[in-house]
């Protein structure tokens, strides 16, 4: 009799684990290089000893993201860039390198490229990219290479990561990826865009419409719960008065 | 299930100052020398519900990708975009413009020195160039009474004929100062920038050389807000807002369905 609550119970609980995904995409809708992310269920079966039924309840197993690529918006900015395909820009941070789709970069005092955290903007080889303070005219090629002047500075190294899902998300836009088995290679499908960003790829279309099926569902168990209570309630009321 | 509502929220409160910034950089749009803003979003900690990588069973099988939640957005940073403005003639003798890298300097009544983009200039009743507001314009030069013609060329060179002479006189030339990250500057109001230890220490020269760039006579720099940009903006803030408007709302219904669940 229980089981029946419970299910509908594990099932509300990981619809309201989807409705803060939701909420996180949809507050993210203004995020450059933010990549969406929706959550993958899965039935976790139970044998029942008494009666060999089988009970299923729901059970959220993992975040998938969703690395489509996002619009890119033109800023004008010297140092603003987009990647258009796939990969990741690298940064030196304290903790080890950190990846990143968000391109929104600037000149630190010594004249090297960082993010807008302050990390250093790593080349293809891993060094950190530098530029004269009196440089003018800085062009960033479609494969990264840094001109000023005509004169080469250095070139914005992009990773490419086989199974991106495997990337540990830290928040201010920057992933973490430590698997030895795949590591990153070199990427070869993306172009860069000098003075534009990429924006998130939240389609605001499809949040309000997961947002809808979310609500009514959570309506639906809810109903169920009640009947489940409605009828415990009737089953007692009935035995009592059989006495 | 109230993170639900926390997340909406930081969107909502991201949006309202998203709109905030383009209500500044629409208000300034025929404010000379100024530079639009750009308000940089980032997506706040992720909440690790199972990690990746934990093992799921006894046999090292391990769980791809794990569950994460995240936490809402917040804001990076709100930076000035350095893009050239449109360069406006006046004629005016003293409104200068710099096509290019660099900024004026400009002597602060309390003996610091700030920087502008806002070249329009006049001479006070001692001859010495100054800003719209009396501040002198470094490195202080004066203007003598008897001249019939100023001329201040590319390189900043204030050049004037004197009374009666055919002869010019050079009287001075205008210091540049230059930058390694101009976004790193402090804006203060009055159209002035003061250097802070993110822009690093000015760079002091003259115009034409190093980088920076040159001086028009008679023309002053427009802000470099575009309309289209900023009201397309707007509707994306305004969309945006009113989608965590929904999220809240449909939160707050998910809980009440969830407590009627016993009558």
């Amino acid at each position: 009799m229980d089981n029946a609550s419970y299910i509908v119970l594990s099932r509300q609980k990981s619809l309201f684990t989807a409705m803060d995904n939701i909420a996180s995409n949809v507050a993210n809708a203004n995020t450059s290089g933010f990549k969406s992310e929706s959550l993958i269920f899965q039935d976790y079966v139970v044998q029942n000893l008494d009666s060999q039924e089988e009970l299923a309840f729901s059970h959220d197993v993992a975040t998938h993201t969703n690395y489509e690529q996002g619009a890119l918006i033109s800023t004008q900015r010297t140092f603003d860039v987009g990647i258009s395909g796939s990969g990741f820009f690298q940064l030196e941070t304290p903790l080890g390198v950190r990846y990143t789709r968000s391109g929104n970069f600037s000149l630190d005092l010594q004249g090297f490229l960082v993010s807008k955290e302050g990390y250093y903007v790593l080349g293809t080889t891993g060094e950190r990219i530098s530029l004269n303070l009196d440089d003018t005219n800085i062009q960033i090629s479609s494969d990264g290479i840094i001109e000023a002047n005509e004169e080469q500075r250095g070139r914005i190294g992009i990773m490419d990561i086989a199974n991106p899902q495997l990337m540990n998300k830290l928040g201010t836009g920057m992933y973490e990826y430590n698997d030895e088995n795949t590591p990153p290679y070199p990427g070869e499908n993306y172009t860069l865009v000098q003075g534009m960003l990429e924006q998130s790829n939240v389609n605001s279309i499809k949040e309000i419409t997961r947002m809808i099926e979310v609500s009514r569902a959570v309506g639906t168990t809810s109903g169920f719960l009640s009947d489940i209570n409605e009828l415990q309630k009737k089953a007692v009321d009935t035995i009592a008065s059989t006495q | 299930m109230m993170r639900t509502l926390s997340i909406a929220a930081t969107g909502m409160q991201a949006q309202q100052l998203n709109v905030e910034v383009i209500s500044n950089n629409l208000a300034n749009i025929n404010t000379t020398g100024f530079k639009r803003q750009r308000p940089e979003f980032q997506d706040l900690i992720y909440q690790n519900e199972q990690r990746m990588g934990a093992s799921s069973s006894s046999a090292d099988t391990i769980i791809p990708t794990g569950i994460q939640i995240g936490l809402g957005v917040t804001t990076g940073a709100i930076y000035r975009i350095d893009e050239q403005g449109e360069l406006i003639q006046t004629g005016n003798t003293f409104d200068l413009a710099i096509g290019g890298q660099g900024y004026f300097m400009v002597e602060l009544p309390d003996g610091n020195t700030a920087y502008t983009r806002a070249g329009s200039f006049q001479t006070n009743g001692d001859g010495l160039i100054v800003t719209a507001d009396g501040y002198t314009v470094q490195p202080g030069i004066t203007v003598p009474n008897d001249v019939t013609d100023i001329t201040v060329n590319e390189d900043g060179e204030v050049i004037v004929t004197i009374a009666g002479q055919t002869a010019t006189t050079n009287i001075g030339q205008l210091d540049i100062a230059q930058f390694i990250n101009n976004a790193g500057l402090e804006a203060v109001g009055g159209n002035l920038l003061i250097e802070t230890t993110a822009s690093g220490a000015a760079n002091i020269g003259v115009a034409n050389i190093d980088g920076s760039g040159n001086i028009l006579q008679g023309f002053l720099e427009n802000s470099n807000v575009d309309p289209v940009r900023e009201i397309t903006s707007l509707i994306t803030a305004q969309r945006g807002y009113e989608m965590s408007s929904t999220v809240i709302q449909t939160a707050d219904e998910m809980m009440q369905t969830a407590n009627q669940a016993k009558r």
